[in-house]
């Protein structure tokens, strides 16, 4: 963000408000925005307080040196922790939120660094990326603890430092992507997406450093000190933590952690197998919902005037740098196919990376546009500049943008989660037994193991929990202890007394004889 | 118009088209989406069973839609804890079903729709001596079931 940053350390004559004046002067200005500027947005609309589903797991699990579920995220928790410290406010659940913030304001400057290289002008950039910045999904994911900022930040990290290997092809310059990606790895396991594209730009552009032993030894050494961030997996499971989502309870109420110091244990976790089901989910005539569902998605992020520049970028990128933008659609392409296919609820949030490589197309295709309607002859003085319409128009459609989707994304008010956690645990009774899934369970957790709060009650989320043990366990327990649900299934509203409590159902046997003899 | 001003208009109506290309897709894409909070996602863990009416007169047919079940499942629809039927949830999770009173004692029914334990809801109607009979809205779809077990034999006349 300092240019030339070197010469401010030199001593010159003058006295501090020269040197204030020289800092002024040095300062990269656009930098400085292409950071400030998402960050003030985010800060503004960031969540207050802990936030609900994996968010509230995030967390949590951050806080109180926990596992988190498949596929581990350890990158996230390792650098959440020091976030976490940093004095940014009492409520760990806002300080993880703002975390968030930082990553998605990194990713911008970044992608303005990637622009930089394109050659993009800062009027096209400031378009392209405050598009990106105010993109609704992107701007969400900004104000909750996630993964998905940080994610996108490390993926520009990493086209960046490809970026800056081909300039000069050195062992250290190909270590950095390779170290940035193996990080990235432990961040979120979607970064095996990314490897096609960066393969086919390291082959293209110089295919030749491969067969050197020397960048070969370089880009293995960054490997191993890279995937060395999973190490805690294993290392905190040694210390037993109390908020452990790789496991699971049987039916006495007994949590069986997975054993991340064995290698199938640890496999098991890191690669997701528990959501292999969900991946290329989808039956062939299911497919093209999807896809026109991500087509809007698309379309919506980039405030339908950033869909034709960017395809007009995608385009011009290829006459200009065909092995770059190979790189580019490959890992656009492998991301916007796989997540298509996956068959889950919250896939919306998962196209951030997209989002990123089409933003830098929108940025070449923004320069394009400012270029093109420029005339070759130049108008006198004060006359008319058509290009200077293009360029207002690229900040007038980021000031729609931020002005459309605020009240879409804002949650500085959004209290909901900890009233919804606080309520239930006010209304449990003493020693309860409380089962849910992400939309209570994980925040409860946070209520109990960050802030103290009722520690006589027994949190269960039921995607740890088989269906049968759950009932046997429900049933078991409703003789001699509170037991609450969110949802009772057939089988328990035979066998058990319901009642609404709050946002949940509190279970009573119907007939302690035949629950007995269960 | 001179030269230039005549260039000028050219390349600002083709950067128009450009810029403005996605905006022609507005007729297309429709409404823009809900506020994007954690509630948007959390209808996969409660599935919920809505009902037309919450009372009504034995005879009456109520219309039940079911959404936020896991997608193209077999669905299981209780009365009282008992299986009257089974309906198949369509790609977006959800289901409809028509459930017939007719010859059933005023009382309150519970009415569950369930996939797996997990996937489960629970709605309550209440049949009243004095209420009105209620129909299914316009348009209502979906497989019929009956609260009694009815066999309805043949109409057979002798010539």
């Amino acid at each position: 963000m300092i240019k030339q940053a070197e010469s401010l350390m030199t001593p010159r004559p003058g006295s501090g408000s020269a040197a204030l004046r020289r800092l002024i002067f040095w300062l990269d200005w656009t930098a400085a925005a292409a950071f400030g500027l998402p960050f003030l947005l985010y800060w503004l609309t960031a969540a207050p307080t802990i936030y609900n589903l994996d968010s509230a797991e995030f967390t949590t699990a951050v806080a109180s040196n926990g596992l988190i579920r498949a596929t581990g995220y350890p990158l996230y928790l390792l650098l959440g922790k020091l976030w976490s410290w940093l004095p940014l406010g009492a409520d760990m659940g806002y300080r993880m939120n703002l975390f968030s913030a930082f990553n998605g304001a990194l990713t911008i400057l970044l992608a303005d660094r990637i622009l930089r290289r394109l050659d993009v002008g800062g009027w096209a950039r400031m378009g392209a990326l405050g598009l990106l910045a105010s993109a609704p999904f992107f701007w969400a994911l900004s104000l909750i603890a996630e993964v998905y900022t940080l994610h996108t930040a490390l993926m520009a990290g990493v086209i960046l430092a490809l970026l800056h290997w081909a300039d000069a092809p050195t062992p250290g310059r190909f270590a950095l992507p390779v170290l940035l990606m193996a990080l990235s790895l432990g961040n979120h396991a979607a970064t095996a997406l990314l490897v096609p594209g960066a393969v086919w730009f390291v082959l293209t552009r110089h295919p030749r450093q491969l067969l050197r032993p020397r960048v070969l030894l370089a880009g293995l050494g960054a490997m191993a000190l890279g995937t060395a961030v999973f190490l805690i997996l294993p290392l905190r499971y040694a210390a037993q933590p109390a908020f452990n989502y790789a496991g699971l309870y049987d039916a006495s109420g007994v949590f069986h952690p997975t054993n991340l110091q064995s290698w199938d244990g640890f496999w098991a976790l890191i690669t997701g197998q528990t959501f292999a089901g969900q991946m290329f989910g989808y039956h062939l005539h299911e497919l093209p919902p999807q896809l026109i569902a991500y087509l809007k998605q698309l379309w919506f992020a980039f405030f339908a005037i950033g869909v034709g520049p960017g395809l007009l970028g995608m385009a011009v990128l290829w006459r200009k740098d065909w092995r770059l933008n190979g790189m580019l659609a490959f890992m656009f392409l492998a991301n916007a196919i796989f997540y298509i296919n996956y068959r889950v609820i919250d896939k919306d949030t998962m196209f951030l990376p997209t989002y990123l490589i089409f933003a830098l197309w929108l940025g070449v295709g923004y320069q394009t546009l400012i270029r093109w309607a420029a005339p070759s002859a130049k108008p006198g003085n004060g006359r008319f500049r058509p290009e200077s319409v293009v360029q207002w128009a690229m900040i007038g459609a980021v000031v729609l943008a931020v002005g459309a989707n605020w009240q879409r994304v804002d949650l500085s008010d959004d209290w909901s989660t900890r009233e919804q956690s606080q309520a239930i645990l006010d209304q449990a009774e003493p020693n309860a037994l409380i089962f849910g899934w992400w939309d209570t369970v994980p925040a409860i957790q946070y209520l109990q193991l960050v802030e103290g709060q009722r520690p006589d009650v027994t949190v269960i989320n039921r995607f740890l929990i088989s269906p049968e043990d759950m009932n046997q366990l429900i049933l078991t327990a409703i003789n001699h202890r509170p037991v609450y649900i969110n949802n009772p299934s057939i089988a328990l509203l035979r066998e058990t007394t319901v009642t609404a409590v709050g946002p949940l159902y509190r279970l009573e046997p119907k007939n302690r004889q035949v629950l007995t003899h269960r | 118009m001179s030269r230039l001003k005549q260039e000028i208009v050219i390349r600002i109506a083709l950067t128009l088209v450009v810029l403005l290309a996605g905006v022609a897709l507005v007729p297309f894409i429709g409404q823009p989406m809900k506020a994007i909070g954690w509630e948007l996602f959390a209808g996969v863990y409660s599935p919920v069973l809505d009902v037309n009416e919450p009372s009504g007169a034995p005879g009456s047919v109520f219309a039940f839609t079911g959404s936020g079940y896991p997608a193209n499942s077999m669905a299981t629809v209780y009365v009282n804890g008992n299986p009257v039927g089974a309906v198949m949830t369509d790609p977006a999770g959800a289901a409809s079903f028509l459930l017939d009173t007719f010859g059933a004692a005023p009382d309150q029914y519970n009415v569950t729709l369930e996939v797996d334990i997990n996937a489960s809801a629970t709605q309550s109607i209440e049949l009243v001596a004095d209420g009105t009979i209620v129909t299914p809205p316009p348009g209502s779809s979906g497989e019929t079931f009956f609260i009694n077990y009815i066999v309805f034999l043949p109409n057979i006349q002798k010539q």
